[in-house]
């Protein structure tokens, strides 16, 4: 770098600092081993969702928060959910790939075992996750059944999500053609007519989702006005949080680059240590 | 209650198209990020780490650090297009970074300051005399300048970041740059003299 205004004397100086301010080959070696780890956890293999996305969100928040707000999680979770998975998952694919409809019937039973990306309908993928992940984020002890029967017992209508969702993977797995098919069967699973909504929490969680659909669905000019519908409606309920994180991440999707970072701004100052903190900071920037 | 269940449940048409609108993405999405990241991590690791250390993240918490900002250049990989500097664009991307864990954790950061870890430095031993010299006197220079003056001097002078690249990444009018340079050069060359006066 020409620096005609410092002298030799100071560039000496300065370049010995910054010989000394560098990195050990340790430590370099180490942060590129947990980055590519945490790059890794971020691909889409379809079974690993859970895991991946549970540690990440920990990651990403540093709290666990999350493991504690069962209510606050399972919406927040299309949020979070939604944004990543238009970003880390999709960037791992090019191709919308093949329906491959086997793949995606089998995904609840394999859970536990990734499955190599290249086999997965990514077109499904994403919008699998949005409606998978969010009963796992919710009971993030889901493996111990004894916990989804205190769930089943405590509140019927998320309860009847779970086995519900389940239920109709394996149904559509005969007759599902398409990933997209799947993923409308799901839907229509995931809004049961006999799970009215009656508390409170429901009624939150039915305006949430419906701002999710249509965020998903590209409509953010919807999703904001639901949202402020529930604003409106829940100022202070409990998924305050989840909503003005999916208000921040709609803003930005609707061209208000401005008016998103501002809400931003204000959830971040307001809740440093959301698990979502980074999901909000990373919403608009550089738009 | 039932009835005042704010609309109903969108149809099938409507899920139709999410799923349709989820394809574009997908497709511009480039296929080869991670490898991507690991390529700017290995030209810019430094980088990050002195300009996330530099912005008053723990010494703990900044490997941390220097990971989630490459976590964020992953994602965003394909939204960045050549529009000048890479290490511009980390260095925005770093401050932000810098920003969450300094809110998140202003408290341990204190607490930390007493316990101070050792720092992740190549040179694990003693540094040689005059570098540990010009380590304590950059430090001290840049932590008695105000902020703005500091990391436009960091940036340009330790870094070798052009100006109109630091107006960029800090968002601020190139001639205002110029100006904090100025400034923290003349400091720096008077502190430098003053010393230069005391040891004789």
């Amino acid at each position: 770098m020409t620096d005609p205004e410092l002298g030799q004397q100071a560039r000496e100086i300065l370049k010995r600092y910054r010989s000394a301010e560098s990195l050990g080959s340790d430590a370099r070696a180490r942060m590129l081993g947990g980055l590519r780890a945490k790059i890794a956890a971020g691909t889409p293999a379809l079974g690993a969702a859970k895991s991946s996305l549970l540690s990440r969100v920990a990651t990403a928040g540093k709290t666990k928060l999350i493991l504690g707000a069962l209510a606050v999680a399972v919406p927040a979770a299309w949020t979070i959910h939604r944004s990543q998975s238009s970003v880390d998952y999709t960037l791992r694919t090019a191709t919308p790939s093949v329906p491959a409809a086997p793949a995606v019937t089998a995904q609840p039973e394999s859970e536990r075992e990734p499955k190599a990306p290249a086999a997965d309908p990514y077109g499904s993928a994403t919008a699998w996750e949005q409606l998978d992940v969010a009963p796992e984020l919710a009971a993030p002890e889901a493996e111990a059944p004894a916990s989804e029967e205190r769930r089943t017992a405590k509140r019927s209508a998320s309860a009847q999500r779970t086995p519900g969702a389940t239920g109709s993977n394996a149904t559509t797995g005969s007759n599902a053609t398409t990933p997209q098919a799947v993923v409308l069967e799901e839907k229509a699973e995931e809004s049961p007519a006999e799970a009215a909504p009656t508390s409170t929490l429901d009624r939150e969680m039915q305006l949430m989702k419906r701002a999710q659909v249509a965020q998903a669905a590209g409509r953010p000019t919807e999703a904001l006005s639901i949202l402020a519908e529930h604003a409106k409606q829940f100022p202070n309920g409990k998924l305050t949080e989840s909503r003005e994180v999916a208000r921040v991440i709609a803003l930005c999707q609707a061209g208000q680059a401005q008016a998103s970072r501002a809400a931003a701004e204000r959830f971040l100052s307001a809740r440093p240590n959301s698990p979502f903190a980074n999901r909000v900071r990373g919403a608009c920037a550089g738009k | 209650m039932t009835d005042d269940r704010p609309g109903g449940h969108p149809g099938k048409d409507e899920r139709m198209l999410q799923v349709a609108s989820q394809i574009p993405m997908l497709e511009s999405v480039p296929a080869d990020a991670a490898a991507q990241v690991e390529d700017i991590f290995r030209a810019h690791a430094d980088f990050v780490w002195r300009a996330l250390r530099r912005q008053g993240v723990a010494e703990a918490d900044v490997e941390d650090a220097v990971q989630e900002v490459f976590l964020v250049v992953y994602r965003k990989v394909d939204e960045y297009v050549e529009q000048g500097s890479i290490r511009a664009w980390l260095f925005t991307i770093s401050r932000q970074v810098a920003n969450h864990y300094k809110r998140s954790f202003a408290r341990r950061e204190r607490k930390q300051q007493a316990l101070m870890e050792e720092p992740v430095r190549r040179h694990e031993g003693l540094d040689a005399p005059e570098v540990a010299e010009a380590v304590a006197v950059v430090s001290a220079f840049l932590a008695g300048l105000g902020e703005e003056q500091a990391t436009v001097f960091h940036l340009v002078e330790v870094e070798g970041l052009t100006a109109p690249e630091v107006a960029a990444s800090l968002g601020v009018n190139l001639n205002t740059v110029y100006g904090r340079l100025r400034l923290a050069r003349q400091r720096f060359e008077q502190m430098l003299a003053e010393r230069a006066k005391q040891e004789l």
